[in-house]
């Protein structure tokens, strides 16, 4: 199913959470709302299910497969909602939070005993739970205890999955083992998935395309390859990773070339270059920008070196080398070198500045 | 080793030790067990017979039905406001909210007696609304209905009191969860809200009974202490006693008290199902 929101606005006690969106999310694809905290995306995922109602003035439509569901309940949507607490129900056992979603329908419509129990127990093996199915969520690891609620989603057989924050209070080593196994379970059922993070690497790992936010606004939609190798601003660009920002100088004068600005000049552009794009040079390049900095920490635990280093005006520089490189280099604490940057974005104004 | 030596300099000498638990164990002899005693050899000095014969007494057996009824319609009336009081104000922020948790406290801070007297300047003869009433021939002050009303002001808050915090920190995810599984208001109050909340709600109303059944103050004010009528436990007692009839207040009083002694037995049962370990 695809989901289109036209002209979205909500305001809650006067501060705006979104500001007049338009987004088209893809049928049976994996999206991950990406942004800091405050930054409008669970509304964003709330607005789609109904658990928020969007702004009357100006009206806005939340199509679904092209139908209007502004004025649709909640429970009327069809949506799979996954929350972040996972909001189990706490004196019911695994087995009966699957089922609740079938023993509240209708009697024409509810399925009989047999069938529910069928059902709970196709959706728990999936989630790799049957055996759990009478224990309390209180006698759950919180991993098993958001695989359950995915379950009890998908019992009533959603058209769409909205996950909020779904793996955010989880430790790291679950969080990455549920990720991938999200992914592979959204792979074998393909429906529509929209899931909102703070986490840049999550994002880029599972999703499809990546709606960033900020401010109640969004900044850049993409696949990860597209947000990631061109940021459309500063903020996208920061957000993805980590980043060394330099302020910079546009010489009107000179067709507009950019350079470092010296000290006390003022700068009217940003120049980001992301740790891994920097080449370090033992002596001084003969030509070409280059930035003279003295290493003062370096960190060899993990798959990349990250070397810490500070430029002329005690600006700290984070330089990002494979081992490989590293070792080849011979570098030492204290040590003077050149660094030129393989790759930089400039910004002037927060927005791209073309080049 | 260390362990045991931490234990050791944390424990006082032995002497210490037995004063404190000697003084601790009078207190509670004294002021908790004495009495609970005292009250029983009373009541039961002149045999089981005359203990029977002042509790079935005509004036006794009435007492006993008007408390009965005065439980039975405040109790049931209080629980209702209470689950909504603590669904309004637990579940939800708004405007004036703190206000309204202050004003449900209201009863308990004001002394039984002013509750009572309140009841008797709204509803009296020569209260606000006493003209009118008497006009239309119907009697609050000195009859049930104000018994019932001046109960049901002094039990308002026990249970919504139990309930606000409780429902409060429960928050709102679990009925958001269930509205999206397709579950209606009704449903999910009934099979998410109610379910979470029933011990504490059990609890509430056990001390809202309690207090219903033991209110003295503010019934006392607005009774008349009419016998066979407007009298409840308490204030029978209370006669009984006033004309030195000992025996006869101490077997009613025995009423009361095991009444006192079944809730907190109740109560400590609840509260074990209740014990925060066992939920999550």
């Amino acid at each position: 199913m695809s989901i289109k929101l036209e002209n979205i606005s909500k305001t809650f006690n006067g501060f705006k959470a979104l500001d007049s969106i338009n987004i088209e999310f893809a049928d049976g694809k994996l999206t991950a709302l990406l942004g800091p905290s405050g930054s409008g995306k669970t509304t964003l995922l709330r607005l789609v299910a109904g658990l928020e109602i969007p702004d009357p003035d100006p009206a806005g439509r939340i199509l679904f497969n092209g139908k209007d569901v502004v004025n649709e309940q909640v429970g009327r949507r069809r949506v799979g909602f996954v929350f972040q607490h996972y909001a189990l129900f706490r004196h019911m056992n695994v087995f009966e939070n699957v089922a609740f979603g079938m023993r509240v329908k209708k009697r024409s419509e509810r399925p009989s005993q047999e069938e529910i129990r069928e059902r709970v127990f196709e959706l728990l093996r999936l989630v790799q739970l049957d055996s759990m199915y009478n224990r309390l969520p209180s006698q759950l690891s919180g991993g098993q205890r958001q695989r359950v609620a995915l379950a009890r989603a998908l019992a009533i057989r959603p058209e769409v999955l909205l996950l909020d924050e779904p793996f955010g209070a989880l430790d790291a080593k679950v969080r990455t083992e549920l990720r991938r196994w999200l992914r592979d379970l959204h792979e074998r059922l393909h429906f529509t998935s929209i899931f909102v993070t703070h986490d840049q690497e999550e994002a880029l790992e599972i999703a499809d395309r990546i709606v960033l936010t900020n401010q109640g606004r969004i900044e850049q939609t993409g696949t990860p390859e597209e947000v990631f190798h061109n940021p459309a601003n500063e903020f996208v660009m920061r957000f993805l990773g980590e980043v060394n920002v330099f302020h910079a100088r546009v010489d009107e004068n000179a067709a507009g070339q950019v350079s470092l600005k010296e000290r006390g000049e003022l700068s009217d552009a940003n120049l980001l270059i992301r740790p891994h794009d920097f080449q370090i040079h033992l002596e001084n390049p003969p030509k070409g920008s280059r930035i003279a900095a003295v290493i003062q920490k370096i960190r060899t635990a993990g798959p990349i070196v990250r070397i810490d280093m500070s430029d002329e005006e005690n600006k700290a520089i984070l330089v990002h080398l494979s081992h490989e490189e590293f070792r080849a280099m011979s570098l030492a604490c204290g040590q003077r070198v050149f660094l030129t940057p393989r790759q930089l974005k400039i910004y002037a104004n927060g927005k791209k500045k073309p080049k | 080793m260390e362990q045991e030596r931490y234990r050791r300099a944390l424990r006082a000498p032995r002497p210490v030790n037995i004063l404190i638990g000697f003084l601790a164990l009078g207190f509670i002899g004294l002021f908790l067990v004495l009495p609970l005693i005292v009250v029983f050899s009373e009541a039961f000095r002149q045999g089981l017979q005359v203990w029977w014969k002042s509790i079935s007494d005509p004036d006794a057996l009435s007492a006993i039905r008007l408390t009965l009824l005065v439980a039975l319609i405040v109790v049931p009336l209080n629980t209702i406001f209470g689950l909504t009081a603590g669904w309004a104000l637990g579940k939800f922020r708004f405007k004036g909210r703190s206000f309204l948790i202050t004003l449900i406290d209201l009863p308990f801070s004001i002394s039984p007696v002013i509750s009572g007297l309140i009841f008797i300047l709204l509803f009296g003869t020569y209260g606000w609304f006493g003209p009118w009433l008497t006009a239309h021939h119907i009697q609050i002050i000195f009859s049930v209905p104000g018994i019932v009303l001046a109960t049901l002001f002094v039990t308002f808050p026990f249970v919504a009191r139990e309930l606000i915090p409780l429902m409060s920190e429960q928050g709102t995810e679990e009925e958001q969860a269930a509205l999206t599984l397709g579950a209606g208001g009704w449903q999910t109050f009934r099979r998410i809200t109610l379910p979470n909340v029933k011990w504490g709600l059990l609890y509430g109303i056990i001390l809202c009974n309690a207090r219903a059944m033991g209110e003295f103050g503010a019934v006392s004010v607005v009774s008349g202490h009419i016998r066979g009528e407007t009298n409840t436990l308490p204030l029978h007692a209370e006669i009984l006693y006033n004309e030195y009839n000992f025996t006869a207040a101490f077997a009613v009083a025995s009423l009361l008290t095991l009444l006192a002694l079944v809730t907190l037995i109740v109560k400590t049962i609840v509260e074990m199902k209740n014990d925060p370990r066992r939920r999550s």
